[in-house]
């Protein structure tokens, strides 16, 4: 599969009916209930539309940039669901300029927030962590309170949509970098976490 | 229809069950008598509500709406609602009544609640006007290529395979006839014949023995039937009460 399909592919996975029509459901269910919040989705879905057609034309952007997407994509969830997610980014300065494949991260962040259980006060946590190590990008998101996982550690087999979504990220990897990109599923106890490895660029 | 129809949500997403909920308010035939956000909370529901009808959301946290079909041990009708279209051939193959894309367009709902009200009532009406049948009425049956008569009394017992259901007599000859649990539970005489799950009918004058299996679930021996029987836990409570000395 060439470059540019798995980019469409990419963007079709971020717009499709798990997300778009979902929202839409929400949002119609909110103008009865709750117009202010219904206001709010409108707003934060328009935003968030904007920001993933706009890497239409971009095969790149920087972490920067993912971050706001995968901010207004949990804030999106975070309504649909009622639920509070506590996402905690620990990206260092220097790395924030770091160049990505569009339509990297949010697969695995979707991944990572359906598998979190909730804490104590009902938040769900998540961090994405990102590290520089021999000229590689490391990039990690995990719970520290997962729900007990279906997956195994190590390869990954796809089973639903949100799985096939992080299956077409591994794909991208191969495609892109060869044996140079890794995504790899790692548990430790409760917590879940999953990584990939790429080639720093800037 | 005379009576209502009883009807739960299960959906993940709160507002989505309230959405539904609100679309399906103007429908008086339809009684919304409970919501469940997990799989796990609805096999829950089903068993103390008995509903006519699920409206069924597929992909859940983690969780597939058609788990919920093998879960349960309790008949009812589907209609599946969801935003995905992909899982529409699937659907017809366990027998939806319909497949709802969201956001649900009301006039669409509608049909779904014709179609659900006419095959509700159309089954009721069927298995009524089915006659009773006693211990020593015979039925003729195709067993192995040859028909013969069967005497009411030397069913030994039922098991569901769709809309047909398969007979074990008493010299565990086996025959697939067209007729569901249902009919069957209506026809045969209530004082030998029991329901002990979903796929199951039995012969009381074939039982072995039943062993408790766990807490709350029971097997049983069918003399002769190396294989045993599971009785699920709703009609194991139905049995002791029944038969409770």
């Amino acid at each position: 599969m060439d470059k540019s399909k798995l980019h469409l592919q990419g963007l079709k996975y971020q717009l499709s009916s798990h997300f778009l029509f979902n929202v839409l459901n929400t949002v119609r269910a909110l103008t009865r209930k709750d117009t202010e919040k219904a206001t709010n989705m409108v707003t934060l879905a328009s935003e968030y539309l904007r920001y993933a057609l706009h890497k239409l034309d971009h095969f790149e952007t920087t972490l920067s940039e993912e971050k706001t997407g995968i901010n207004l994509f949990l804030q999106l969830q975070a309504y649909r669901f009622n639920d509070t997610i506590l996402m905690t980014w620990n990206i260092p300065e220097n790395l924030l300029q770091a160049k990505i494949p569009s339509f990297l991260l949010q697969p695995l962040v979707e991944l990572v927030y359906k598998r979190a259980d909730k804490d104590e006060n009902g938040g769900q946590q998540i961090a994405l962590e990102a590290r520089l190590k021999n000229e590689n990008l490391f990039l990690s998101v995990s719970c520290p309170k997962c729900l007990p996982g279906k997956e195994a550690s190590g390869a990954f087999v796809p089973k639903s949509d949100v799985e096939e979504g992080v299956e077409r990220v591994h794909i991208l990897l191969q495609e892109l970098y060869g044996n140079k990109g890794i995504l790899e599923i790692i548990k430790t106890g409760n917590a879940k976490k999953i990584q990939l490895q790429i080639p720093y660029e800037t | 229809m005379k009576s209502k129809l009883k009807a739960i949500i299960v959906d993940d997403e709160p507002y989505a069950r309230a959405e539904l909920a609100e679309l399906l308010a103007p429908h008086s035939q339809v009684e919304l008598t409970g919501e469940a956000g997990s799989l796990t909370e609805a096999v829950e529901l089903i068993e103390t509500n008995k509903p006519d009808v699920v409206f069924l959301d597929i992909e859940m946290n983690g969780e597939n709406g058609f788990e919920l079909l093998n879960l349960c041990d309790i008949e009812f009708k589907t209609v599946f609602v969801t935003a995905y279209n992909q899982y529409a051939i699937r659907a017809f193959e366990v027998n939806a009544i319909d497949y709802l894309l969201k956001p649900v367009n009301a006039q669409r709902l509608a049909q779904t609640i014709k179609k659900l009200g006419e095959q509700v009532s159309a089954e009721h009406e069927a298995a009524n006007e089915l006659p009773k049948l006693t211990s020593d009425d015979r039925l003729l049956i195709t067993l192995s290529r040859k028909m013969n008569f069967i005497k009411i009394s030397d069913i030994k017992y039922i098991l569901a395979a769709g809309d047909y259901s398969e007979l074990v007599t008493v010299n565990n000859d086996h025959a697939l006839v067209q007729r569901k649990m249902r009919e069957w539970e209506v026809q045969l005489p209530e004082k030998n014949f029991q329901r002990i799950h979903r796929t199951t009918i039995i012969n009381l004058d074939f039982v072995d023995k039943i062993e408790r299996y766990g807490k709350e679930n029971a097997i049983v021996f069918m003399k002769g039937v190396e294989k045993h029987l599971d009785i699920s836990k709703n009609y194991l409570s139905e049995l002791k009460s029944r038969f409770k000395v």
